[in-house]
C-alpha cells in the first residue's frame, strides 16, 4: 500500500497576511492623508487577498494529510479576509450600502462581529501556523494537532471575548453602593422635632437628574421628614428640564436642595416665596462630605427659613467672660465656642452694657440676655433693668461664681426677687472631682451627672451615664424662705451628697462645714408675679397678666431664668465637656422657648484620629509586632521541628 | 477521580505544604511587619488625619503588599514542581490540568486570604479610635481579596509559563505591572484603545473605588473575570505542555 505525501507549504502566506493586516491598521489608525490612506489600505487588503489565494493554491496542490492541514490554514486566512469585509460593511459607507443608520442595532452587531471574527480567525491561524512549523516533513503532518491548536486558541479567544462582553455589560449596568456612611438617610430627633412644629407649608425642591447616584442617598432623609408632618412637601426637579424654576431660586446646576416657604406646584416658576438653599453635589465622590453633614446643614437652613430672627445679648462692662476675653484671660477662658453654637442655631448675638441702655431697659427685640461670669459689680439700675425684663416675660441666663469669687457682683438682689439665694462658699467635693494640679485645689474642680427631668437639662439627663457637667470653683443655691407668688423655682442639677461649701477657703471640710447634696443649677419660671411690697406698679414692672391684658393677649408671657453656679461654665475650656455643652444648649433652648427641640444631630462627619504620646507608642507596637512576631516564632518552631525529624 | 475531588485533594496537599514550610510563615510575618510599619509611618502618620483618610491609606499600601505577596506565593506553584522535576510525576497522575491549576490556585488563595485578613487589627484600631463604618472596612477587604485573587491567578499563569521560579516571578510581575500601568498608556492613546486600556487598569480603575468605600458591580466583575481568564490560560498552557501542540 503506497501513500502519497506532499511537503507542507512555507510560512510566507502567513507573513504576507500579517504584513497586510499591519498595513490596513496603519492606514486606518495612523495615516491622515486621504491618498496615503487609500493606497496603504488597499495595498494591505490586496496582500491579505494574495495570502488567501496562495494558501488556496497550496491546498489544491497538496495531497493526503497535508491537504487537510492546508485546508484548515486556508480557512483561517479566509476568516481574516472575511473580517476585513465585515469591517468595511460596518464603516459609514458600508452601513449606507446596507440601508442602515449609524445607531441601528444591526450596525452595532456588525461592529462587534468583525472584531470577533478577526480575533478568532487570526489567533486560530497563528496557533495552527505554530503547530505547522513543528512538522515540516510531509509524513509527520498531523491535522489533528492543527485542529487541537486551533480549538485551543479559539477557546481562549472566546474566553477573552466573554470577559470583554461581561465587563461591558457590568459597566453599562453601573450598579454601585457607597458603604462609607449609613445614617445620613435618617433625620435626627432634633430635625424631626423642628419639622413637626411646622404650622405653615414648606416645600423641599431636590434639584437632581433622575439618574443621579446621590439622589437615592438623600431622598429617604427627606421622605422621612415629609412623613413626620403634612406641612412638608418634597419634590424632585431636573435643572435641565426646568431652567426657569431653577433660575428663580438661583440654582445654577443639579445637586442643590432648595427650601421654599409655601407649596410650589409642579411648574410654578413665578414663586417669590422666601427660600434658602444648599449644595450637595451630584457625583457620589464629591457629594460625600455634604451628605455626611446633611442633617446639620438642613437644620441650619430650615431654622433660618422658618424661625423669626433671634438675638441674645451678653452683658458687658462687668469683666464678664466674653468672646474676646480680657488681657489676663487664658485662651480657654473665652466664649468662642458658645458664639459658634449660637450661629449654628441661627441666633445672633450682641453686647449689652451701659452704652446700650442696660441701666434703663433691655432693648426691645432681645430674645434672651446672658450674664457670663461677671467679676465686678452691676449698678443697681442695671439690676433693676434686668429684673423688669424678666418680669415682663424676658429670658435670662446667669452664669455666676460664688460670692467671694465674684467680689459681690450685685446680682443677689435679682436672685432674691425671684426666690433664689446664692449660698456662701465654693463648692468642693472629695469624691467627685477631677485631677489637675494633684493637690487640694483639685477639690474645687467638681462634676455632677445628677439631673432631673427638667427641660433645661433633658439631653444631659438622657445621657447622664455618659456625660457629666464640670464646674470650677462653683456656687450653690437654695430657695428663699418666701418665694414670691407666681414664681416657680426648681433645681435641674444637683450634686452628690459628698459635696460641701468651703466657707473658710482652706479647701478642707471644717467643723462649720457639712456634707450635703447641693443645688448647682436653678431654673425659674415667672408666670404672674405681683409687684414687690411697697413698690408701685409701673409700666415695666406690671404683673404679667395685667400687662398681657393691656396688650390684648390671651395668655401672659412667661419670664424665665436659668442660673448655673459657675461663671466659667460656658468658657471654651469647659464647654468641650459634652455635659457642659448639653446643659448650656438645652438651657438656652428652654429659655428661648424651644424646649421641645432637644437631641443630637445625625451626623456621619469624620473625626480626626487623635495623637497622644502614650497611645501612639501602643499603636506602634501593637500594629508592628503584635501579630508578625508570633507568626515568625511559629515558623521558626516548625522549621526546627522539621529539622529535628518531628512531625 | 472527579475533577472536583482532584482539585480538593491537590489544594489540601498544597495547603499542608504551606503550613509545614517555615517559608510560608516567614512570608506572612514579613508582609505583616511591612504592613504594620507602613500603617504607622504612612497611614497614621504624625499629624492630625481624618479616620477615613487613614483607612484609605491603609488599603492603598495593603493593596501593594497583597500584590507582592501574591507574586511570591504563586511563583512557586507550578514552576517549583518543574524545577524540582516532579511535574512529570504530577502530570502522569489521572487528574486534569484544570484540577492541577485549580487546586494549586485555591491553596494559595486560602493562604493569601488568611494573610490579608490577619491585618484586620489595624482597621479595627481605626474603628475604635476614630469614626469609620464597618461597611467601609468590609468593602476595602473585599477589594483586597479580589485584587489578591486576580494577581494570584495571573501569577499562576506566570508559574505555568516560567521555566524556573525566578522566571515565573518576573513574568508574573511583568504582567501585573502592565495591567497596573494601563492608566498611563490610556493617557497617551486614542479612542477606542484609550477606553479599553483605562478599563484594564487593575488598581487605578478598579481598586480605588473599594479603597474609598464605593462598591461597584463592574469592579467585582472585572476582578473575577480577569482571574478566570488567567486560570483558563494557565490550564491551556499546562495542557499544551502535557500533550504538545
Amino acid at each position: 500500500m503506497s501513500h502519497r505525501f506532499s511537503q507542507p507549504s512555507s510560512s510566507w502566506p502567513m507573513a504576507l497576511l500579517l504584513a497586510g493586516l499591519t498595513l490596513v491598521l496603519v492606514a486606518e489608525r495612523v495615516l491622515v492623508d486621504e491618498t496615503a490612506h487609500v493606497v496603504v489600505g488597499w495595498t494591505g487588503g490586496l496582500a491579505i487577498l494574495a495570502a488567501v489565494i496562495w494558501r488556496a493554491v497550496a491546498w489544491r496542490r497538496a495531497h493526503g494529510r497535508t491537504r487537510l492541514a492546508e485546508c484548515m490554514l486556508w480557512s483561517g486566512h479566509l476568516g481574516v479576509l472575511g473580517s476585513l469585509l465585515l469591517f468595511d460593511l460596518q464603516a459609514p459607507g458600508g452601513i449606507a450600502v446596507l440601508g442602515l443608520a449609524a445607531g441601528d442595532p444591526e450596525a452595532t452587531v456588525l461592529t462587534v462581529l468583525w472584531l470577533v471574527v478577526l480575533a478568532m480567525s487570526l489567533t486560530a491561524t497563528l496557533a495552527m501556523e505554530r503547530a505547522w512549523l513543528r512538522m515540516p516533513i510531509g509524513p509527520a503532518v498531523e491535522p489533528r494537532r492543527l485542529r487541537s491548536a486551533a480549538f485551543g486558541a479559539m477557546s481562549l479567544t472566546c474566553a477573552v471575548i466573554f470577559v470583554f462582553g461581561i465587563n461591558y455589560a457590568a459597566t453599562r449596568k453601573d450598579i454601585k453602593r457607597d458603604v462609607t456612611f449609613f445614617k445620613t438617610a435618617r433625620p435626627s430627633g432634633t430635625t424631626l422635632s423642628l419639622v413637626t412644629q411646622l404650622e405653615e407649608p414648606i416645600t423641599v425642591l431636590l434639584f437632581f437628574a433622575p439618574v443621579s447616584d446621590v439622589l437615592p442617598q438623600i431622598r429617604p432623609y427627606f421622605d422621612a421628614l415629609a412623613a413626620a408632618t403634612p406641612h412638608l412637601h418634597v419634590a424632585v426637579r431636573d435643572h435641565a428640564l426646568e431652567p426657569v424654576l431653577a433660575r428663580r431660586f438661583q440654582v445654577r446646576d443639579n445637586g442643590f436642595v432648595v427650601l421654599v416657604r409655601g407649596v410650589i406646584p409642579a411648574a410654578d416658576a413665578t414663586a417669590t416665596a422666601p427660600h434658602g438653599q444648599f449644595e450637595v453635589g451630584e457625583e457620589v465622590d464629591t457629594a460625600r462630605r455634604a451628605v455626611r453633614k446633611l442633617d446639620a446643614t438642613f437644620q441650619e437652613r430650615f431654622s433660618k427659613l422658618t424661625q423669626p430672627p433671634r438675638r441674645v445679648r451678653f452683658t458687658a462692662g462687668h469683666r464678664e467672660r466674653s468672646k474676646q476675653g480680657e488681657k489676663t484671660d487664658r485662651a480657654g477662658d473665652r466664649l468662642e465656642v458658645v458664639h459658634r453654637l449660637l450661629t449654628r442655631f441661627n441666633i445672633g448675638s450682641d453686647g449689652l452694657g451701659l452704652g446700650d441702655g442696660l441701666a434703663k431697659a433691655v432693648p426691645a427685640g432681645t430674645t434672651a440676655v446672658i450674664v457670663a461670669g461677671p467679676r465686678s459689680r452691676f449698678l443697681a439700675e442695671e439690676v433693676e433693668s434686668l429684673t423688669r425684663y424678666v418680669e415682663g416675660g424676658g429670658r435670662l441666663l446667669l452664669l455666676l461664681d460664688p460670692v467671694q469669687d465674684a467680689s459681690d457682683d450685685g446680682l443677689d438682689v435679682l436672685l432674691q426677687r425671684f426666690g433664689v439665694r446664692r449660698l456662701a462658699g465654693t463648692v468642693l467635693s472629695q469624691g467627685h472631682h477631677m485631677r489637675s494640679a494633684f493637690n487640694k485645689a483639685d477639690r474645687s474642680l467638681v462634676y455632677s451627672n445628677t439631673f432631673t427631668s427638667h427641660p433645661s437639662v433633658s439631653s444631659a439627663s438622657r445621657n447622664s451615664l455618659q456625660v457629666a457637667a464640670l464646674l470650677t470653683r462653683g456656687a450653690a443655691f437654695e430657695r428663699t424662705a418666701k418665694v414670691p407668688p407666681g414664681v416657680l423655682v426648681s433645681f435641674p442639677m444637683r450634686s452628690s451628697p459628698d459635696f460641701w461649701r468651703d466657707l473658710d477657703a482652706d479647701l478642707d471640710l471644717g467643723p462649720r462645714e457639712a456634707l450635703a447634696a447641693l443645688n448647682l443649677m436653678v431654673a425659674v419660671r415667672v408666670t404672674n408675679l405681683a409687684p414687690p411690697t411697697g413698690v408701685p406698679s409701673q409700666a415695666g414692672t406690671a404683673p404679667l397678666a395685667k400687662q398681657a391684658a393691656a396688650n390684648g393677649e390671651a395668655t401672659a408671657p412667661e419670664g424665665r431664668i436659668v442660673i448655673i453656679g459657675d461663671g466659667d461654665f460656658a468658657t471654651d475650656a469647659l464647654i468641650k465637656s459634652d455635659g457642659n455643652a448639653l446643659v448650656f444648649v438645652d438651657s438656652l433652648r428652654w429659655l428661648i422657648g424651644e424646649q421641645k427641640v432637644t437631641g443630637d444631630l445625625s451626623s456621619e462627619e469624620d473625626v480626626p484620629i487623635e495623637h497622644r504620646k502614650d497611645t501612639d507608642r501602643l499603636w506602634f507596637y501593637a500594629t508592628t509586632f503584635a501579630v508578625p512576631l508570633p507568626l515568625l516564632l511559629l515558623g521558626l518552631w516548625i522549621g526546627r521541628r522539621r529539622r529535628s525529624g518531628g512531625r | 477521580m472527579t475533577d472536583l475531588r482532584a482539585t480538593a485533594l491537590i489544594a489540601r496537599r498544597e495547603l499542608g505544604a504551606w503550613l509545614r514550610s517555615p517559608g510560608g510563615w516567614l512570608i506572612a510575618a514579613v508582609m505583616l511587619l511591612v504592613d504594620g510599619l507602613l500603617f504607622n509611618a504612612y497611614a497614621v502618620g504624625s499629624g492630625a488625619k481624618l479616620s477615613t483618610q487613614v483607612l484609605q491609606d491603609f488599603f492603598y499600601f495593603t493593596a501593594g503588599t497583597t500584590m507582592i505577596a501574591s507574586v511570591l506565593l504563586s511563583m512557586r506553584l507550578i514552576a517549583e514542581e518543574r524545577q524540582a522535576g516532579t511535574l512529570p510525576l504530577l502530570m502522569s497522575a489521572p487528574v486534569s490540568e484544570g484540577a492541577v491549576v485549580g487546586g494549586k490556585f485555591i491553596s494559595a488563595l486560602i493562604v493569601l486570604s488568611a494573610l490579608t485578613l490577619a491585618t484586620l487589627y489595624m482597621p479595627a484600631l481605626i474603628f475604635l479610635n476614630g469614626k469609620v463604618s464597618l461597611g467601609h472596612i468590609a468593602g476595602g477587604y473585599l477589594g483586597l481579596l479580589l485584587l489578591g485573587a486576580t494577581t494570584l491567578a495571573i501569577g499562576t499563569l506566570g508559574s505555568v509559563l516560567g521555566r524556573t521560579q525566578l522566571v515565573a516571578g518576573v513574568l508574573s510581575s511583568a504582567m501585573i505591572t502592565t495591567l497596573l500601568l494601563c492608566w498611563i498608556l490610556a493617557r497617551v492613546s486614542d479612542s477606542p484603545l484609550k477606553e479599553i486600556l483605562r478599563a484594564m487598569a487593575l488598581f487605578d480603575a478598579h481598586f480605588k473605588p473599594f479603597q474609598r468605600g464605593l462598591l461597584r458591580l463592574s469592579d467585582v466583575v472585572f476582578f473575577l473575570s480577569v482571574a478566570w481568564l488567567a486560570l483558563i490560560a494557565a490550564t491551556r498552557a499546562l495542557r499544551r505542555e502535557r500533550w504538545g501542540g
